[in-house]
């Protein structure tokens, strides 16, 4: 059977507000070590997400007065844990970009559960391999 | 002016233009790297692998498919002396994360600039100066 998204996500996502302000992501970016942070409404319910590379839009602007809401990569596609990671794929293949939301199934919805990383499916792929030589 | 040597790492990752996408792999995950230069015979920048481009090969058999069929050309020419404000244009045209450096003389690689370096730059915090709960490197 095809693989799923939930087999290779990561369970959780670090989250800012639309209006934490660029500063603010760059530095939960940096001390996290991680190239996405998603941005969530009043809701709690996921608006887009910002890329190391979508950040970049903010280059030369007040960093304090520029928000995740003017950068953001809009939410788009949903992925959710029972996504096949083919479909996955294509989307980050499609967008070019390295980090996917999983949203929840369930109510309530468009609350992110996960980040399919394009990082963790190349490490699949480097290790998947390894074990196969080993039998 | 800031220029690209002042947020650029020194000295890069390659591999050859036949080298299975199984070991490319297996050099980002040793190595924690997103990207991995390939050269040709010369030693000069043929393309770049990068996550998304390997991605391409997700599901086939990685040791029959080589760095050469899956690369993103690589033509920019850009220079340890090139604005900053150059480079990050390059990236965000160009939709990748991994800039190559070459040296001025020749195609020769000699370092890389990432969307990763730029962002550490806005955050503005000195490296040791801050502390996480979440202990992974992603």
């Amino acid at each position: 059977m095809a693989k799923l998204a939930r087999e290779l996500m990561r369970r959780g996502a670090l989250t800012c507000a639309m209006d934490t302000s660029i500063k603010e992501v760059a530095q939960i970016m940096v001390v996290n070590r991680t190239r996405y942070v998603v941005v969530t409404d009043e809701r709690n319910a996921v608006a887009g997400i910002i890329s190391a590379r979508s950040i970049l839009k903010a280059w030369g602007k007040d960093l304090e007065k520029t928000k995740a809401k003017d950068v953001l990569l809009p939410y788009t596609v949903t992925i959710t844990p029972d996504t096949p990671l083919v479909d996955a794929i294509k989307e980050m293949q499609k967008r070019r970009i390295q980090h996917l939301v999983i949203v929840s199934e369930r109510p309530p919805h468009k609350q992110a559960v996960g980040i399919l990383s394009a990082s963790d499916l190349v490490v699949h792929m480097a290790r998947a391999k390894k074990t196969e030589e080993k039998r | 002016m800031t220029r690209v040597r002042d947020f650029m790492h020194r000295g890069v990752i390659t591999c050859h233009l036949q080298t299975p996408i199984i070991e490319v792999a297996q050099i980002m995950d040793t190595n924690r790297i997103r990207a991995v230069v390939v050269t040709d015979d010369e030693g000069q920048v043929a393309g770049i692998v990068s996550l998304i481009s390997i991605l391409k090969a997700w599901g086939k058999d990685l040791t029959k498919i080589t760095a050469e069929d899956i690369l993103q050309p690589y033509t920019i020419t850009i220079s340890p002396e090139s604005p900053i404000e150059e480079a990050i244009r390059l990236l965000q045209k160009k939709r990748i994360e991994h800039l190559v450096i070459v040296s001025p003389e020749g195609r020769r690689p000699v370092g890389v600039l990432t969307t990763f370096d730029v962002v550490q730059n806005m955050a503005d915090m000195p490296a040791g100066t801050y502390r996480t709960s979440i202990e992974w490197d992603e």
